[in-house]
């Protein structure tokens, strides 16, 4: 197994999927961890199944806006599509549809495909691969067959959250622009310098981050400050309880 | 089994565990066995995709 893998395979333990790896012990940033997701699932086919397992249960903890904003910044063209399909199976019989606002900046590939490689690698794997091709996989251009949750081999909320603490915020807000924001001023180096900075960082437009700050300044989660250091006035965000 | 169940795990599996050619012989004999028990003719043959594209090892 790759390093790169393994260490993904590690970050994955440590929110709960039932991998045969000790945790990570720090709780991953978890829209860069579906990033990462995407870049190698296709070496491991149960990493894709783990993943959207996760997804289908513990959705709300995603940050939505900002993962969107990753998408297109960050995540290369090649695995947007592994993205969507992995979002689009694991918002399957969720209601409201838990992806649907992310799914809109992703396309399908261009070109159809086996999504793992053990059957993109061998001719008759993969035409085996499109004959067996469940119909969201045909829908992304990437073939595989119907994916089975393995909810037996994810950990249970009380067990994520005793230890990651930090995602107890993410579930009372549901992936709401606050998620994004927050997840931005913990995880985005230079968020939150001003408010400009952070509604980049994070996804959203500056008035809608503005009026998140509000909601997060009123219950304690964020702190803004003037800076005056400067000859043009700014405000400078940071996460409630951090060192200055 | 994981030659039969042949979900795209399982393959990744079988390529881990670097079948050598004794083995796929004996699940070769499985399969057949399998047909005659009246086994799915459709899912043998999948397994025999399965096993036809596997890369095989002498030694271990």
């Amino acid at each position: 197994m790759s390093k790169q893998l393994d260490n993904l395979i590690r970050q994955w333990t440590q929110i709960g999927a039932g991998f045969s790896a000790e945790p990570d012990g720090m709780t991953p940033d978890l829209e860069r961890l579906l990033l990462d997701t995407a870049r190698h699932a296709h070496e491991m086919a149960r990493l894709f199944i783990m993943a959207a397992t996760w997804l289908h249960r513990y959705g709300d903890l995603i940050a939505k806006h900002r993962l969107k904003r990753l998408i297109r910044e960050e995540l290369e063209p090649e695995y947007r599509p592994v993205l969507g399909l992995l979002l689009d199976i694991a918002q399957q019989r969720t209601h409201p549809l838990e992806f649907q606002s992310v799914l809109k900046v992703i396309n399908p590939a261009t070109h159809p495909r086996p999504l793992f490689s053990i059957e993109a690698s061998n001719e008759r794997l993969a035409r085996r691969a499109q004959r067996k091709a469940g119909n969201i996989s045909r829908r992304w251009n990437l073939w595989c067959s119907q994916i089975e949750f393995k909810f037996d081999a994810i950990r249970p909320a009380h067990w994520i959250m005793r230890r990651n603490s930090g995602l107890i915020i993410r579930g009372d807000l549901r992936g709401d622009l606050r998620a994004s924001v927050l997840a931005s001023l913990r995880f985005d180096p230079g968020a939150g310098t001003s408010e400009v900075s952070l509604a980049e960082a994070s996804g959203g437009s500056r008035a809608q981050v503005r009026n998140a700050l509000d909601n997060l300044e009123l219950t304690g989660r964020v702190r803004r400050l003037p800076n005056q250091g400067e000859k043009k006035r700014r405000t400078v965000v940071e996460l409630a309880g951090a060192k200055r | 089994m994981k030659v039969v169940a042949g979900r795209a795990q399982d393959l990744d599996d079988l390529r881990d565990m670097r079948v050598r050619r004794d083995e796929v012989g004996f699940v070769q004999r499985y399969l057949d066995a399998l047909s005659e028990k009246g086994t799915n003719q459709e899912q043998i043959d999948d397994a025999v995709d399965v096993l036809e594209t596997l890369e095989l090892h002498d030694h271990e």
